[in-house]
C-alpha cells in the first residue's frame, strides 16, 4: 500500500487552522509522529484514516483520491484512537469476534487469537471488558486495531495506560508489524519514538518542522539527546541553553 | 453480505446487555396493563382479554423500545464506541444495522408475548377465542408500535445526535397520539390505532383493515424518516448540512425517503376507508337533496355479492321508473361514498351521470332520464363502503367479512330521490358465504333461494322497502309468545345458545315485556306483526329501534356482560335490564341535564328492574341487591372530594374537570339516580310511581327531562334530595 498527503489543509468550524499544507509520503515502516498539544498530530491522523475530510489537499491510496478509495482503505486499516469506548457487556474475545466480522475477515478465530496472544490478553478472553483495569482495556483497543494484519496502523498513543515492560514489548510488537505494514504512531514518549521508529515527523502549529530519522534531528540540533533535539526544534536556542 | 453480519452481531450485543433483558420483561408484563386501563371500550371478551392488553402492551412497549432506541445510540457515540467502528465499517450499515436488529429482537420478544398469553387469552375468550383475531391483534396494535417507536427513535436521533433533544423530541411524537386533533384521527395516532371495540360474535375485519392501512402509513412515513436521518448522518465531524453535503454520494437515502414520504402523503389523502364529509357539525342534515316529485319508482332489482376477503360489495341494480311529465327528468340517487357507479342505462342506453361530493357520509349520483313513460334504469356499483369521516376513530360498523356483513340503507342499495308508495317491489337477491343467515332490517322477510355449493348461499328478500338493511351473522331464534297475544322473535348469535338457555331468555324476555307493558305502556315499534329483536354487532354501540325491530349490541347478550353487578345480581337480571331499555332510552328518550347529570335511561331501568326484582323474586332481595347496593356506592360517592365541595371543581382547568366529572358518571347514573327515583317512590307510594312513570313514558321519542319528572310527580328538587343522609 501507498499512502500520499498532498498539500492538506483543515480548519476546524471554529475557524482554527490545523493543518497547513502538509505534504507527506508513506510507505512500509514505522513513522513516529511527535508535537505538542494542539500541534495537528490527531488531526492529520484523521485525515488518513478517513475520519475527517480535508478543506484543501487530498490523500491518495495508491495514488487515488482517499474520497474514492474509503471503502478500500478501511478494509486494510488498524486504528487506534487516542480515546475510545468499548462495549462492557462483551467479554474480550465476544468484542474481538465483533470487530471481526465488522472487518469481513476470512478466519476470524484465527485471527483473534493471533492477536490476543500478541497483546498478551488470552488469559483474559472470557473476562468481561467491564472487568478489565485501564491498561487491559488499552490492549483490547490494540488487539482490534491489529485483528488481520491490516497494510495501514495508525495508533494515536496507544502505549497510554501502559506499564513500562508493557510499553517495551509493544514497541517491538510494531515494530514488527512495520516490516510489513505502514504505521503511524503519534506519541509523547520520546523513547518511544527513538527505539523503533525508522521516520520521525516533528509538527508544531499544523506544520511540519521535521521530517526525518531521529539520528539526523539530533546532528542537525547538534544534541546529545533525541529530547534536547526536539526542544531545539519547538523553541530554537534557547532551549538548547 | 456485511449487513446481515452486522445484524446478527447486533442481535448478539444486545443480547449480552443486563438492561436488554429488562426492556424484554417490562415489555412482557406491558399486557398486564391492559386489564385495568381498557382504552377499548364494551364488555366483550375480545375487548377485555386480548384487545386491552395488546393495545396497552403496544402503547407501553413503544414507550421503552423509543427509550432504549435513543439510550443505545447515544451510548455509541457519548462513549466513543462509534469511533473504532467507523473506522472499519459505514456508519449508514451501522445504524441500519443496529435498527434491523433491534425490529428483529421486537419481533420475536413480541413473538414469545403472544405465546405465554395465548392460553390464558384462549380460556378467558371461550366461544369468542379465534387464533387469527388473536395474532392480528398482538401483531397491529403491539408489534407495529414498538417498530415505529424504533423507527422514530432512530430517525430522530439521527438528525439530532444529541440525547437531550432527541429525548424531547421523542416524548412529544409519542404524546401527540393524545392531542385530541391526532386522535380524532385514524390516521394520525401512530402508537394508539384507532380501535374502540372488538366484537366477540361478529367481525372484526374491517376494523382490522382499517388499523393495517394506518400502519401502512406509518410504516411507510416513519421509514422515510429514517432514510433521511440516514442522509444526515454526521461523518468528518461536521455538522448537519455539512454532513449532508459530505454524504452526497448517498443521495439515494435521501431520494428513497422522499419517495416513500411522497407514498405515505398519497396513503393518506387517498385513504379509502373513510369518506371526506365536512366534520363540520353544524353542517349536518343541511344538505338539500333535489327530489323528483314527477318520477314514481315502481320496481327495483338488486342482485348483489360480497368479496369477504377485500370486504367489498358488487352489484347490479334494475330499477322501473314512472314518468307522466312528457319531459326529460333529472334525478338525484343517494349511495354510500365509498361505492363507485358505472355502465349506467336508461331503457338500454347509456347515460350520463355526474358524481358529487361526499356529504353526511353520502354521495349523490345526478342523472337525466329520458321523457318516456316509461324507463328501466340498470347500473352497476360497488366497492369498499366508507365510514361517516365524523366518527373515523370508531370504524368496524360496515362488515363484509366471513364472520359477518352489516349494511345500512345507502351500503346496501342506493336510495333514489324519488317518489313510491306501497306498491313499490324491491327484489334483492344477494350471494353471501352459506356460514351466514342474513336478517333483514324492519319487517322485511329474507328466504334462501339457492344453496351454491361453492360455499356461498344465494337469498332473496322481496319487500316494498326501497332500501333495506342487511345484517348477516350466524344468527339462530326463538320466538316467545306475551301475555297480550303478541310475539317477540329474538335474533342472537349461536354462541350464546347455551347462555340464553342458562339465563333462562324466554321466561325472562316474556316477564318484562308483560311487566312493562302493564306499567308503562306497549312500545311503538312492533305492535302489529310483533317485534324483533337482533342482537348487532358492538361497532353498533347502543342500539336502535325502527319498523317493528329494535336492534341490542352483543355487549347486552355477553357473558361479561351478564356480570355486570351494576345492572343486575345475576345474568337474566342484567339482560331483563337490558330489554327494559326497549323502554327507556328507545321508545322513550331522555335529554341530558347539565345540573342533574344523574338524569338518564340507566337511572330509570336500573330503578324498573329493581321494581321486577321486588315483585318476581321478593323485597329483601330487591334490598339486597338494589337497594343497598345504591346506598352503598352513593355513601361512597359523597365522599368524594369534588362532591363535597364542588366549588373547587371548577377552578380545575376545563379538561381536568371533564375529567373529574366523567368518572363520577356510573354512579350518578347506576345508584344515585335510582335511590332517588326510590326516594320519590317512597313519597308518592309505588302505584302513583307507576302511573308518572307511565306518563313520563307517553313523551317517546319528544323526551324527557328531569323537570318533567318533577312536574308530573308534583314534587320538588329539594324531596329527591339524599345528600342530607351522608352529610353533605
Amino acid at each position: 500500500m501507498n499512502l500520499e498527503a498532498k498539500n492538506l489543509e483543515y480548519v476546524y468550524p471554529g475557524g482554527k487552522r490545523a493543518l497547513k499544507r502538509i505534504s507527506l509520503s508513506f510507505q512500509p515502516g514505522m513513522t513516529g509522529l511527535l508535537g505538542p498539544n494542539g500541534a495537528g498530530k490527531t488531526t492529520l491522523m484523521k485525515l488518513l484514516c478517513a475520519g475527517l475530510m480535508p478543506e484543501k489537499g487530498a490523500v491518495l491510496v495508491n495514488g487515488e483520491p482517499l474520497a474514492k478509495k474509503e471503502k478500500e482503505l478501511k478494509k486494510n486499516l488498524g486504528y487506534l484512537p487516542q480515546s475510545f469506548g468499548l462495549y462492557e457487556e462483551l467479554t474480550v474475545w465476544q468484542f474481538l469476534d465483533y470487530m471481526a466480522v465488522l472487518k469481513q475477515l476470512p478466519d476470524r478465530e484465527k485471527a483473534i487469537s493471533q492477536a490476543l496472544a500478541e497483546t498478551h490478553l488470552t488469559e483474559k478472553k472470557k473476562n468481561r471488558i467491564r472487568t478489565l483495569s485501564g491498561g487491559q482495556r488499552q490492549r483490547v483497543g490494540i488487539a482490534q486495531a491489529l485483528l488481520g494484519n491490516p497494510g495501514l496502523l495508525i495508533f494515536d498513543e496507544p502505549t497510554v495506560g501502559l506499564d513500562p515492560e508493557e510499553r517495551v514489548y509493544f514497541r517491538n510488537l510494531l515494530a514488527g508489524k512495520a516490516k510489513t505494514s505502514i504505521l503511524i504512531l503519534s506519541t509523547h514518549i520520546i523513547e518511544d519514538v527513538q527505539a523503533v521508529c525508522d521516520r520521525l515527523l516533528v509538527m508544531n502549529h499544523g506544520e511540519i518542522l521535521y521530517d526525518g530519522t531521529a539520528e539526523e534531528l539530533e546532528g542537525e540540533a547538534e544534541c546529545d539527546s533525541l529530547e534536547q533535539a526536539y526542544l531545539w526544534l519547538q523553541k530554537g536556542e534557547e532551549a538548547r541553553q | 453480505m456485511r449487513l446481515f453480519a452486522s445484524i446478527r452481531m447486533e442481535c448478539l450485543r444486545f443480547l449480552k446487555k443486563r438492561s436488554f433483558w429488562l426492556l424484554l420483561l417490562v415489555t412482557a408484563a406491558a399486557p398486564i396493563a391492559g386489564l385495568f386501563y381498557q382504552p377499548i371500550y364494551g364488555s366483550t371478551r375480545n375487548a377485555l382479554y386480548l384487545g386491552n392488553p395488546a393495545y396497552v402492551g403496544g402503547v407501553l412497549g413503544a414507550m421503552f423500545w423509543g427509550i432504549f432506541t435513543l439510550v443505545s445510540a447515544n451510548r455509541e457515540k457519548a462513549w466513543g464506541m462509534d469511533i473504532l467502528q467507523d473506522a472499519v465499517y459505514s456508519p449508514f450499515v451501522r445504524k441500519t444495522a443496529r435498527l434491523l436488529a433491534l425490529c428483529l429482537l421486537a419481533f420475536f420478544t413480541e413473538v414469545g408475548i403472544c405465546l405465554v398469553y395465548l392460553p390464558w387469552t384462549c380460556w378467558k375468550t371461550g366461544t369468542a377465542w379465534n387464533v387469527g383475531l388473536y395474532f392480528s391483534a398482538y401483531v397491529l396494535f403491539s408489534l407495529f408500535s414498538i417498530w415505529f417507536a424504533i423507527l422514530a427513535a432512530s430517525g430522530i436521533y439521527s438528525f439530532w445526535e444529541r440525547a437531550d433533544l432527541s429525548a424531547i423530541t421523542f416524548l412529544v411524537f409519542y404524546l401527540m397520539c393524545w392531542n385530541g386533533s391526532v386522535s380524532s384521527s385514524y390516521l394520525l395516532p401512530w402508537v394508539k390505532p384507532a380501535v374502540n371495540f372488538m366484537s366477540d360474535d361478529f367481525g372484526n375485519v374491517r376494523m382490522l383493515q382499517s388499523a393495517a392501512y394506518n400502519r401502512l402509513f406509518w410504516l411507510m412515513l416513519l421509514s422515510a424518516f429514517f432514510l433521511l436521518g440516514l442522509f444526515a448522518t454526521r461523518r468528518y465531524e461536521k455538522g448537519f448540512f455539512g454532513s449532508m453535503r459530505a454524504n452526497r454520494k448517498k443521495l439515494l437515502f435521501a431520494v428513497l425517503g422522499l419517495a416513500l414520504g411522497i407514498l405515505a402523503g398519497n396513503l393518506f389523502v387517498y385513504q379509502p376507508f373513510v369518506d371526506h364529509s365536512s366534520k363540520d357539525l353544524s353542517t349536518i342534515g343541511t344538505m338539500m337533496v333535489e327530489y323528483a316529485e314527477e318520477l314514481k319508482l315502481l320496481e327495483s332489482d338488486v342482485e348483489l355479492k360480497t368479496d369477504t376477503f377485500l370486504g367489498t360489495l358488487k352489484a347490479k341494480g334494475s330499477y322501473r321508473i314512472q314518468n307522466l311529465t312528457g319531459e326529460e327528468q333529472q334525478a338525484v340517487m343517494q349511495i354510500n361514498p365509498g361505492y363507485t357507479v358505472k355502465n349506467m342505462t336508461a331503457n338500454g342506453e347509456e347515460i350520463p351521470f355526474t358524481e358529487g361530493s361526499d356529504y353526511d357520509n353520502t354521495k349523490d349520483i345526478t342523472f337525466t332520464l329520458p321523457a318516456e313513460e316509461e324507463i328501466l334504469l340498470e347500473f352497476e356499483y360497488g366497492g369498499l363502503p366508507q365510514e361517516w369521516s365524523i366518527i373515523e376513530y370508531n370504524q368496524g360498523m360496515l362488515e363484509i367479512s366471513r364472520e359477518s356483513i352489516c349494511l345500512g340503507r345507502l351500503e346496501l342499495t342506493p336510495a333514489l330521490q324519488m317518489d313510491y308508495d306501497d306498491t313499490l317491489k324491491t327484489t334483492l337477491r344477494m350471494t353471501l358465504p352459506e356460514n351466514l343467515t342474513p336478517v333483514m332490517g324492519g319487517r322485511v322477510e329474507v328466504s334462501l333461494k339457492e344453496e351454491n355449493g361453492d360455499g356461498t348461499n344465494t337469498w332473496e328478500s322481496i319487500s316494498n322497502d326501497p332500501t333495506p338493511r342487511l345484517y348477516a351473522g350466524d344468527y339462530v331464534s326463538r320466538t316467545i309468545s306475551l301475555e297480550n297475544g303478541g310475539e317477540v322473535q329474538l335474533w342472537y348469535s349461536q354462541k350464546h345458545e347455551a347462555a340464553m338457555d342458562e339465563i333462562q331468555i324466554d321466561e325472562t324476555l316474556k316477564n318484562v315485556f308483560d311487566y312493562c307493558e302493564t306499567h308503562y305502556g306497549s312500545l311503538g315499534f312492533g305492535e302489529e306483526n310483533g317485534l324483533r329483536l337482533l342482537e348487532t354487532s358492538v361497532y353498533l354501540s347502543g342500539g336502535y329501534a325502527s319498523d317493528g325491530m329494535s336492534v341490542m349490541d352483543e355487549s347486552s347478550f355477553s357473558e361479561e356482560g351478564f356480570k355486570d353487578e351494576k345492572k343486575g345480581a345475576s345474568g337474566s337480571e342484567v339482560l331483563a335490564h337490558e330489554i327494559t331499555h326497549q323502554w327507556w332510552g328507545l321508545a322513550c328518550q331522555f335529554w341530558e341535564d347539565a345540573e342533574h347529570p344523574e338524569w338518564s335511561s340507566e337511572g330509570v331501568t336500573v330503578y324498573t328492574t329493581y321494581r321486577m326484582m321486588k315483585e318476581w323474586k321478593g323485597e329483601e332481595y330487591a334490598e339486597t341487591y338494589y337497594l343497598n347496593a345504591w346506598k352503598e356506592a352513593v355513601e361512597d360517592y359523597y365522599q368524594d372530594f369534588y362532591v363535597r365541595n364542588p366549588e373547587y371543581l371548577e377552578k380545575l382547568p376545563e379538561d381536568l374537570q371533564y375529567l373529574v366529572s366523567g368518572s363520577r358518571t356510573t354512579v350518578e347514573q347506576y345508584s344515585l339516580m335510582p335511590l332517588k327515583l326510590w326516594k320519590a317512590e317512597q313519597i308518592l307510594g309505588e302505584e302513583r310511581m307507576d302511573e308518572v312513570l307511565a306518563e313520563l313514558f307517553q313523551m317517546g321519542y319528544l323526551g324527557c327531562t328531569y323537570q318533567d319528572f318533577l312536574e308530573i310527580s308534583g314534587l320538588e328538587e329539594e324531596d329527591l334530595y339524599v345528600e342530607e343522609t351522608y352529610g353533605v
